[in-house]
């Protein structure tokens, strides 16, 4: 039985009744264990108490805003965040996230994405649970990350040293939104954070050598004013 | 002319400079008369520069066939003309369209003031021209004389002719350059001779007119003026562009005085000759002594309209020595020189230098002063000025008190001695001298002196006087009685002089202080029609545009004032153009209204219209008066219209931050509901499997519960919405409070669980007379605060009492309560107390509505501390009803 599942702890801290209902109902069938705080003095007090293996931030909190309480937790833990957030507060999102939060789910939203993300953070190395990105091979894709090889349905890939990067980045985080903020300063330094424009010429670049560039893009998914998504096709 | 000791460039005359880079520059060449040479030298100059490599073209030339122009035609670049058909005719013009296609650096083109031949694009060539110069083309051109439109008079007078092909003057001041082209009369005759001069069809028939040496001469002499005004200007601009202020001596002011005599209309306008030559300011000044008569005056206003008509300032000065007047008022405003009719031939006076020539002479060392003479025929209107002795009443009075002083005197004889007396008669003439004027206090020295000798002198009643120190009591009362009359007679004219000029001031500072109070525009027009109203006795009217943009009447002293078509028109003019129309301007002034704009800077708000009454003259002291009055009437005006649209920003920003507040709500407290029911339902579906029964129920509960809030909270906006539009009608009906707080109850259910409720209702309430549905949704509001807030298993209470006016419905919730500070904000639209998108208490309009709806029921709604001092109490206050009388009901 792997980790991710059993006894994690997941704290959702978030002032409406009914949806901490919700979340608490199913989280429990799906055999966590739920603690919940309604502010964020509340919740910052549980997080440190308590040690949870996931916090689950909602960011219309009335006594704080997600950045403040983000930063503040992050002083002193690496507990993986999934924000709460409505449609427009895109550059809130971004902020957030860039101050630590490591994904995202926007309100009104299913329970299966919801719960998808969870999972996902609770695989990450600051969870409990761990994982060994080093290799990728879903059948189509085949990625080497130590010796830097790339191969689509069989025939190499060649990527720049910059195109890697971002992909590495992407994929060592998979299923997780990575804002373009980060991107931009992980590859390019924090000089070039707002060329958002020229990220995305070059993630669709790396998309064209992938031969990932249809519509529907199956592995790099962009989300609009926020980042973008490696998924991860590998069966389990 | 704007006249200012600075000498950085004056706005007046940078425009000119400055449009000129733009354009293209034009260059005349000017001659007197035809045949002076001014197309050949235009030539001459212009082949100078093509050598030295400037791009000249000729546009159009008249060559009139002689081979000496057509040789200098050689060599540059020209423009075929245009052949145009005219009624069967062919004419040559020339072609503007090539020219501008081929965008020459200069263009040569004769005879500015030719009217073109019917079927090009304008009808005179100098438009053609100022065409080429807007696109930035210079134009050399030739023009006579005689076509300047300001001297059409003058060239009509002096050649017999009158020219009909004019050229405005403003081309003429806008040219760059102009070349005087300048010839003899003698030799342009002998030129004419010679047959080398073209002469226009239209002097052909005058010829000898035109021609003749004399006409000549005087158009050379025109010609010449035109072009040293002209230089003049030049140099004075570009002195100025430079910020020199010259070596010329600088001419700051003159001032004109004039006495109401007949010469007064000729010495306004040797002023205005004198200012205008020199470009200073003047101003027209006449010193009023008190006495003036209303024959003097008349003359004094018409001078004065015509020194306003020549853009003059005119003034009345009070006092009693014009020279002392005169000279400290031109002392005030820098001026340096005077001008003055020459004083009348007072021989006498003259004597002891006491002319006010030899007065002006002797003080005004400092000022260049001009005398200006008088004819013979004027010299006897001095005579009928001296003849205005005042009302015969006044005559009577003297009469009457000198008799009285008599009688007194005879009376009192025995007790005093004869010399004594005399003090009797000078208390009677002082007395005449304080009640009436100057004049009849004379006359009355003269009558009591006359009198004393008669009655008291030795040999009494006779005029003769037998003893010397007698005849020295007399001469010396004589003296007396004639300086004492004239002190105090002057005194008294001072007096009424203050008076005037009191009153007015009065009329001035009280307008001004009403104004100062007045908050809108309409009180602003009201208090300042009845204020001048007042002051003048007239009928006062102001119009202002409407909203068609149409003017209409604003406001008016007197009801029913109806305005006819041209005194509308008057107005309009006014308006339009921002300058007074009526009587006593320039327009329309046969009409009984004056129509001043009420203008500041580039806004005109409307006009303001005084009646006169009769056929009298509105003295210029009283115009001056308005005017005043009228400046402090826009100057209020602009103030409460800047008022005005200072609240309307702060409306327009209110409006946007209720706006923006509204969208994040409804974003949010929409969203927030749906999101449950989504994250429940979809819970549902997916994990059923992994669901107990329990677990089951309660995500069923949730999603029938956050569709309910989901529907309150619509309810709410579309309720506000209704409120804001005033479309809430009410429709009442009788119910009891405790239905309503039943039915609120059960819609807050599942809101209330968990906490304690507690109901306090007083039996036998009286019914409500209200709109049920409204006042239950405002208690649902308030219930659901109370739940919101309250502590798990907190004590949610409501009661209801009833008072003699009204009743009373609280809901106390134990919750964190709400500050002092914010419990009158908190019933305000999107009211966020504190941090975060949503507020502590009231998600921005719960609470607003409940004070919307009972507010419509003519209740109140307040927040006040809970029992105990902690929570928060909401009070709902609605007056009580009477229900109407019941029939009786044993009523068979």
């Amino acid at each position: 039985m792997n980790n991710n599942t059993s006894a994690a702890r997941i704290l959702i801290v978030d002032d409406e009744v009914q949806i901490r209902r919700f979340l608490r109902i199913s989280l429990k069938s799906q055999g966590y264990q739920v603690l919940e705080a309604e502010t964020a003095a509340q919740g910052l007090v549980l997080a440190a108490t308590q040690s949870p293996d996931v916090i689950v931030l909602d960011l219309g909190l009335p006594d704080a805003d997600g950045e403040t309480v983000l930063k503040q937790l992050r002083t002193w833990s690496k507990v993986p965040v999934i924000i709460l957030s409505v449609r427009e507060t895109e550059s809130e999102k971004v902020v957030v996230l860039d101050a630590g939060a490591n994904d995202y789910v926007t309100k009104p939203f299913g329970i299966q994405e919801f719960l998808a993300r969870v999972r996902n953070v609770l695989r990450l190395p600051g969870s409990t649970a761990g994982a060994d990105v080093g290799l990728y091979d879903d059948g189509h894709l085949h990625i080497d990350l130590a010796r830097r090889q790339v191969s689509v349905a069989g025939d190499t890939v060649h990527l720049t040293r910059k195109e890697f990067a971002v992909l590495k980045t992407l994929i060592t985080h998979p299923d997780q939104v990575i804002t373009q903020t980060q991107l931009l300063r992980e590859i390019w330094g924090p000089t070039h954070m707002r060329d958002t424009h020229y990220l995305r010429n070059f993630v669709g670049k790396i998309r064209q050598k992938l031969r990932d560039d249809s519509d529907e893009p199956r592995y790099i998914q962009t989300e609009a004013g926020v980042g973008y998504r490696f998924i991860n096709r590998q069966p389990d | 002319m704007d006249t200012t000791s600075d000498s950085r460039p004056v706005p007046q005359t940078l425009p000119s400079g400055i449009r000129r880079e733009r354009q293209g520059d034009l260059k005349i060449f000017l001659g007197a008369s035809p045949g002076v040479g001014k197309t050949y030298r235009m030539l001459e100059t212009a082949r100078e520069v093509h050598r030295e490599g400037m791009d000249v073209i000729i546009g159009l030339i008249e060559t009139h066939g002689r081979p000496e122009t057509d040789a200098l035609c050689e060599g540059l670049e020209q423009v075929l003309p245009l052949q145009i058909e005219y009624r069967g005719a062919h004419g040559w013009e020339m072609d503007l369209d090539a020219i501008l296609n081929r965008s020459p650096g200069v263009v040569l083109v004769d005879d500015l003031a030719h009217r073109n031949v019917p079927g090009t694009r304008y009808t005179r060539r100098y438009q053609d021209i100022e065409e080429l110069l807007e696109h930035g083309i210079n134009v050399w051109t030739t023009l006579n004389i005689q076509y300047l439109e300001s001297l059409n008079d003058m060239v009509a007078r002096i050649t017999g002719v009158r020219m009909h092909e004019t050229v405005p003057d403003a081309l003429l001041s806008a040219a760059r350059d102009v070349v005087l082209i300048d010839l003899t009369p003698r030799e342009l005759i002998e030129r004419l001779h010679r047959g080398k001069v073209d002469v226009p069809e239209q002097l052909r028939v005058v010829f000898a007119g035109f021609f003749s040496l004399s006409s000549l001469a005087a158009l050379r002499e025109l010609a010449l003026q035109t072009v040293a005004e002209r230089i003049d200007r030049d140099v004075r601009e570009v002195m100025q562009n430079q910020g020199v202020t010259g070596s010329w001596p600088v001419w700051t002011g003159v001032v004109v005085a004039i006495d109401g005599t007949g010469t007064s209309d000729e010495v306004v306008r040797v002023g205005w000759r004198l200012a205008e030559r020199h470009h200073a300011h003047w101003s027209v000044v006449f010193v009023d002594p008190g006495d003036t008569g209303p024959e003097r005056r008349v003359k004094v206003e018409r001078a004065f309209a015509l020194a306003e008509r020549l853009g003059g300032e005119t003034l009345i000065l009070r006092g009693h020595d014009p020279v002392a007047e005169l000279l400290s008022f031109a002392h005030e405003h820098n001026a340096t020189t005077l001008v003055v009719g020459r004083s009348r031939r007072r021989s006498l006076a003259g004597m002891v230098g006491r002319t006010l020539t030899q007065r002006l002479l002797r003080q005004a060392g400092e000022f260049e002063i001009t005398f200006v003479p008088s004819s013979a025929a004027h010299e006897r209107h001095w005579h009928i000025g001296l003849l205005y002795l005042g009302p015969a009443r006044y005559y009577a009075f003297a009469l009457a008190v000198v008799m009285a002083a008599v009688v007194i005197a005879a009376t009192i004889q025995p007790l005093l001695p004869l010399a004594n007396l005399s003090l009797v008669f000078l208390t009677g003439v002082l007395l005449v001298a304080v009640r009436t004027a100057m004049r009849p206090a004379l006359f009355a020295a003269l009558v009591s002196a006359a009198a004393y000798n008669y009655f008291f002198t030795e040999p009494r009643y006779t005029f003769a006087i037998h003893h010397t120190d007698d005849l020295l009591t007399v001469a010396f009362f004589l003296i007396m009685g004639l300086i004492g009359g004239q002190l105090a007679g002057r005194l008294r004219n001072q007096v009424l002089a203050l008076r005037g000029t009191n009153e007015q001031t009065q009329a001035l500072l009280s307008l001004s202080r009403r104004l100062a109070a007045a908050v809108d525009v309409p009180t602003v027009y009201r208090e300042a029609t009845t204020a001048i109203a007042e002051y003048l006795h007239v009928p006062v009217v102001v119009l202002a545009p409407g909203e068609s943009g149409q003017l209409t009447q604003a406001a008016a002293s007197h009801k029913g004032q109806n305005l006819e078509d041209k005194t509308r028109s008057a107005a309009q003019w006014a308006f339009d153009h921002r300058q007074p129309s009526g009587f006593q301007t320039d327009t329309l002034s046969e009409i009984a209204w004056r129509f001043l704009p009420l203008a500041i800077e580039v806004e005109c708000f409307g006009v303001i219209g005084v009646s006169r009454l009769g056929e009298g003259t509105v003295s210029s002291e009283q115009l001056a008066a308005i005017d005043a009055l009228v400046s402090h009437m826009t100057l209020a005006l602009a103030r409460t219209t800047l008022a005005t649209s200072l609240e309307e920003a702060k409306m327009a920003e209110e409006t946007e931050r209720l706006r923006s507040a509204l969208l994040s709500s409804v974003s949010h407290d929409l969203r927030t509901p749906l999101a449950s029911m989504i994250g429940a339902a979809t819970s549902l579906r997916s994990l059923d499997h992994a669901l107990s029964a329990d677990d089951r129920c309660e995500l069923l509960d949730s999603v029938i519960s956050e569709g309910e809030r989901l529907n309150r909270y619509i309810q709410n906006l579309l309720d506000m919405t209704r409120l804001g539009q005033g479309a809430l009608k009410l429709e009442r009906d009788w119910i009891g409070v405790d239905d309503i707080v039943n039915a609120a109850l059960r819609r807050t259910r599942e809101l209330l669980r968990g906490r304690q409720l507690v109901r306090h209702i007083e039996p036998n309430l009286p019914l409500l007379y209200v709109h049920p549905a409204l006042i239950e949704q405002a208690l649902v509001n308030v219930l659901e605060n109370a739940a919101k807030f309250s502590p798990e298993g907190g004590e949610v209470r409501i009661a209801a009492t009833a008072g003699d006016r009204e009743l009373l419905i609280t809901v106390s919730d134990e919750g964190p309560g709400i500050p002092t500070e914010q419990r009158v904000k908190v019933f305000d639209m999107f009211f966020t107390g504190g941090e975060g998108d949503r507020g502590m208490y009231g998600s921005g309009l719960g609470l607003a509505i409940c004070s919307g709806m009972i507010g419509a029921h003519g209740g109140r709604i307040e927040a006040l501390p809970g029992p105990n001092g902690h929570g928060t109490t909401i009070a709902i206050h609605l007056p009580r009803t009477e229900p109407p009388a019941h029939d009786n009901e044993d009523r068979g």
